[in-house]
């Protein structure tokens, strides 16, 4: 059998209790925890509702009836499953770990590729559970074609797929998001959650635009953007010629850690990506690759903030 | 011990060395890159605020190109690696000549105090009455006393008066061709001073005259300080007037000169003199003060000090005296010959093939021979104790009595080949990585 991506066990218990519930109605194939455009065919009770001609009598809540005296008909909350599509971002840039480790195959560093590919097997555990159809795409093909497509089916053998798909996962070419998303954009609708570092040639605006577009035809769409400490100014290392490893022509001598101007153009940079996507519905969230993923999938689920 | 035949070069690799060290420290280095995918947001004034990196990064590269640079000086300087002292045979080899009869129970005794534990051969030498070589091999522990030592006197005075002194060294090669387990052989020379011969100064003027007069280092096929091996050849070019030229071309002959045999640096005599020759006589006043000392001239012009002693009578007053004189006769001059070129000899002659048994010829004998000749001694006594004394204790400075120290040029081991190897495998390597560089 093909070697698939494990989740740590104890990753597994701590997520046990999560419920990754959708933020919309949703109208899915089969049962699941979201809620259905459709109501009354569930089994949470949801409100009464006065009785119509044509009603079928076996909704009618006969104990209300004998107390009021009025004829009232239950209605349910009907619940359902949706396809999550998972659109990891094959960029080189998404190979990187940190400015002093090279990223390696297997165990080697963390990278956000890597990190990506964590977030992908543990929220596409729970969404499995919760009885979702997960699906990936992965970015960075030649001419800006998908990597890897793992379309999203129900059934075991779809999930070993998508984990073995994540197990051999690397880096591709440096290719923009917007026309994957334009692609999954073909696809029912249903929740996308993209993961990369949205470091894109046109400032995120095709991806923002494209994300809106996901959003307007009502899929739930969650952007979580992965960096590492070292981009966020708090490695340890010192001045240094660096260059974009998708620009690697382009080498710029600078100092990472403690340049007041990298932090706020990079600070500044997400916010503007952040703030467009969240006017266009799409939730925000962040993490770093030092983050311990229980805490941060913990917030993430539960509302608290954006990490 | 490592011998050098071009010192320059060695010196020229040393400082072509220097090159890739300035180039790496001079040219402008870009720092390695590393890769940040944020790269993007730097600021790219802090530019001024890194400094300047100067240190050779690479510095296994500049160490092997530093050694490619005197790897190569060191192989066309000529180096040549000389065994151990232990590798050393030493000959020594006694001059049976009819000179040495005066003194020959004096160098019975001389010759037992020169014989040592490395001695491994000696080797009497001399001319029979009818003009032919006669040589016995004795081993050091052979070695006759008393009246079996007379049995060796010095052969008897006759037609030919001197032992060439070329013999000697032809012995020491045959006998240094028999000697196993040395890289080299040394050879101690007994003969006498014969001062009424042998002008004092022409020892302190050679000097002058070929700055390698002493050790110098010899012209071959192969470059300096190497004795050509392979096939004979004539080694001696004649360049003198007809009917000079066959008359001392029968001389060599007799001294023992074999064109078909022989091998030696390419050295020319100049029988003559030719015209270019002038130069080489000096008024007798002006150049060769008949007591104490005076000052020579010598062909290049410059001006040396020097101790000048003549017999009485010669030269006569206003004659034009040769620069080197043998047995009171005109013998031999030099012409200083540049770094790399070959000895020039000339015997101002009139026509007359001279007797070359004076030291001054043993040297130029050794010399052709492709000796070195590593040090020599005058000495002011013209006494047989005074003579032995200064043999055996090779004082500096007194007297034209002993070349000692002679040694072979099959001595050594040439270098360059090795390092002309590694110098071409370093250059591969660079080659290689030049290819392979993006």
């Amino acid at each position: 059998m093909a070697a698939k991506f494990d989740l740590p066990p104890e990753l597994l218990d701590g997520i046990e209790d999560l419920a990754w519930v959708g933020r919309q109605v949703a109208r899915g194939l089969g049962p699941g925890v979201h809620r259905s455009t459709l109501v009354g065919l569930g089994e949470d009770f949801e409100r009464h509702r006065p009785y119509q001609q044509g009603d079928d009598l076996r909704h009618l809540d006969w104990r209300l009836l004998a107390r009021t005296d009025r004829l009232h008909v239950r209605r349910y909350r009907e619940t359902t499953n949706v396809r999550t599509t998972f659109i990891v971002d094959g960029s080189p840039s998404m190979g990187f770990a940190g400015i002093e480790v090279q990223p390696q195959r297997g165990k080697g560093p963390l990278t956000k590729l890597r990190y990506a590919v964590l977030l992908v097997a543990v929220l596409g555990h729970l969404a499995r559970d919760a009885g979702d159809l997960p699906g990936l795409v992965v970015s960075g093909g030649p001419d800006g074609t998908p990597l890897h497509i793992q379309p999203a089916r129900p059934g075991r053998e779809a999930w070993h797929a998508l984990l073995h798909a994540l197990h051999g996962l690397e880096v591709g070419e440096p290719a923009p998001l917007a026309p994957i998303l334009t692609r999954v954009g073909g696809l029912p609708r249903g929740r996308v959650v993209i993961l990369s570092d949205f470091l894109q040639d046109d400032q995120g605006e095709a991806f923002w635009t494209q994300a809106g577009h996901l959003r307007a035809r009502g899929d739930d769409v969650t952007a979580i953007r992965i960096l590492t400490p070292d981009e966020l100014g708090q490695g340890s290392a010192a001045d240094g010629l660096f260059a974009d490893p998708e620009d690697p022509d382009r080498a710029i001598p600078g100092r990472p850690r403690g340049d007041r101007g990298y932090i706020e153009r990079l600070e500044g940079y997400y916010r503007r990506v952040a703030l467009e996507l969240e006017d266009r519905g799409v939730l925000w969230w962040e993490a770093c690759t030092t983050d311990p993923l229980l805490p941060l999938l913990r917030g993430w689920i539960r509302g608290e903030g954006r990490r | 011990m490592i011998e050098i035949a071009r010192p320059a070069l060695l010196w020229t690799g040393a400082l072509a060395a220097l090159l890739p060290l300035a180039l790496h420290l001079l040219r402008p280095r870009e720092r390695d890159r590393r890769l940040l995918p944020t790269a993007r947001f730097l600021s790219r004034e802090t530019r001024t605020r890194i400094r300047i990196h100067r240190f050779p990064d690479h510095l296994v590269l500049l160490l092997l190109r530093m050694a490619f640079c005197l790897i190569l000086g060191a192989a066309l300087a000529g180096m040549r690696w000389i065994g151990p002292s232990e590798g050393i045979g030493e000959i020594v080899i006694v001059d049976r000549g009819p000179g040495m009869a005066p003194v020959w129970s004096d160098a019975e005794a001389a010759l037992a105090e020169m014989v040592g534990d490395r001695t491994r051969r000696i080797i009497l030498v001399g001319l029979d009455e009818d003009g032919s070589v006669t040589s016995e091999s004795i081993a050091p522990g052979d070695l006759p006393e008393g009246e079996a030592w007379a049995t060796l006197a010095p052969v008897e005075q006759g037609p030919w008066t001197d032992v060439h002194l070329a013999h000697l060294l032809r012995e020491l090669r045959t006998a240094g061709g028999g000697l196993a387990g040395v890289d080299s052989i040394e050879a101690r020379i007994l003969t006498r001073a014969r001062w009424s011969a042998w002008h004092p100064g022409t020892l302190a003027l050679r000097a002058e005259i070929w700055p390698a007069g002493i050790g110098i280092e010899l012209v071959t096929d192969e470059g300096l300080g190497t004795v050509p091996g392979g096939p004979s050849a004539s080694s001696i070019r004649l360049l003198a007037p007809e009917g000079v030229e066959a008359a001392f071309r029968e001389a060599l002959e007799l001294w023992g000169y074999d064109p078909t045999r022989d091998e030696g640096p390419e050295i020319e005599l100049m029988v003559g003199p030719p015209d270019g020759l002038g130069a080489l006589w000096q008024e007798a006043e002006e150049s060769s003060p008949r007591e104490g000392d005076g000052t020579f001239l010598l062909p290049d012009g410059r001006v040396v000090p020097g101790a000048g002693r003549f017999l009485g009578g010669f030269p006569p007053d206003g004659a034009r005296v040769p620069l080197f004189r043998g047995g009171g006769r005109p013998a031999a001059a030099a012409t200083g010959p540049g770094p790399g070129e070959p000895c020039r000899i000339a015997l101002p002659l009139d026509g007359v093939v001279p007797i070359l048994g004076e030291l001054v010829v043993l040297l130029d004998a050794l010399l052709w021979e492709g000796c070195r000749v590593r040090r020599a001694s005058a000495g002011e006594d013209e006494s047989a104790a005074e003579f032995w004394r200064v043999l055996l204790e090779t004082a500096d400075g007194i007297g034209p009595v002993s070349a000692e120290l002679i040694r072979t040029e099959e001595a050594g081991r040439p270098l360059a080949r090795l390092l002309m190897a590694l110098a071409f495998i370093l250059a591969l390597g660079e080659l290689i990585r030049v290819r392979a560089l993006p």
